[in-house]
């Protein structure tokens, strides 16, 4: 896959389906069109938009969602997020594989 | 001889019920309120309030600290995560998110932490350190943070397990909630 594919594969909101995660990976998928992300603990969620801004949905030690903008880049097969600094990334995801609906990094 | 709690008028009236047109609520406290859908609080100072409500973004729920806002104390609980029926769903239909929520409330942290490493701490000593939360049925032992041969605690009810797979607070966990009662929540 090209990097211009891959950018514009990544290219929605997702949340973390840890339900179907195994040991050494995170699995992501793409939100509904309904917009209703299943319940879980922890559900991390983040929107990836093709002018390169980013919405990254975390989880604050009292279980509220906390909510943060950035910008997000592929480099090789990683997947940087940036939030609070344009150059130092907040978050690095080595990326395994990608697909319609579904999004495996390496933990 | 007084009164008990379960002849109190007051106690068993404890249970409202409002009808909203919100479809969910976001964790921003607006259920909290009558004037953005939900419901004001009964004075915090004597309840623990617990909203139970449709939360949207897959949250089950959440918690605050002892002192924060008074307006906003207590814990809001989703719908299809309170209790053992009704619309509780598997997995989290054993009442486990109030635990943890009311674990929060009482002043525990997360058991690992809070951090995606081996850095943070829940401040509690007999829980081990632990990298990260654990979800679903873990396979025992899960060993992160140098803490074999046992693993994480991730039986603990604030780890981020399933319902079935947390049943345990540790004695420093009961110790610090005591703490919390005998002092920022002295009035309960």
């Amino acid at each position: 896959m090209s990097k211009e594919d891959l950018r514009e594969a990544l290219q929605k909101t997702w949340y973390r389906a840890t339900e179907e995660e195994t040991g050494a990976e995170k699995v992501y998928r793409p939100v509904p069109p309904d917009g209703q992300i299943p319940m879980g603990r922890g559900r991390e969620v983040f929107t990836l938009n093709p002018d390169g801004a980013l919405i990254y949905g975390g989880i604050a030690a009292t279980d509220a969602r906390t909510e943060s903008e950035g910008t997000w880049k592929v480099d090789d097969d990683n997947l940087i997020f940036y939030t609070e600094s344009a150059s130092e990334p907040s978050r690095v995801m080595k990326i395994a594989s990608v697909e319609k609906d579904r999004l495996v990094v390496k933990k | 001889m007084g009164r008990s709690r379960f002849q109190d008028r007051e106690w068993l009236d404890g249970v409202t019920r409002t009808k909203t047109t919100r479809i969910s609520f976001r964790t921003d406290d607006s259920v909290k309120f009558a004037e953005s859908g939900g419901q004001d609080a009964w004075p915090t100072d004597r309840y623990l309030n617990i909203w139970v409500c449709n939360i949207g973004g897959g949250i089950l729920g959440y918690a605050q600290f002892p002192g924060g806002p008074r307006a906003t104390d207590g814990v809001v609980i989703a719908n299809r995560a309170f209790g053992t029926n009704g619309s509780s769903a598997a997995p989290f239909n054993l009442g486990r998110t109030a635990t943890h929520e009311i674990g929060h409330w009482l002043n525990l942290r997360h058991i690992w932490g809070d951090t995606e490493d081996c850095s943070g701490s829940d401040f509690v000593s007999d829980t081990p350190n632990a990298a990260g939360p654990n979800f679903g049925n873990p396979g025992y032992p899960h060993v992160s943070c140098s803490n074999g041969p046992s693993g994480d605690m991730f039986m603990n009810y604030m780890d981020y397990v399933d319902d079935a797979a947390m049943f345990m607070f540790t004695a420093q966990q009961v110790e610090r909630m005591r703490t919390a009662l005998d002092n920022e929540r002295n009035a309960f």
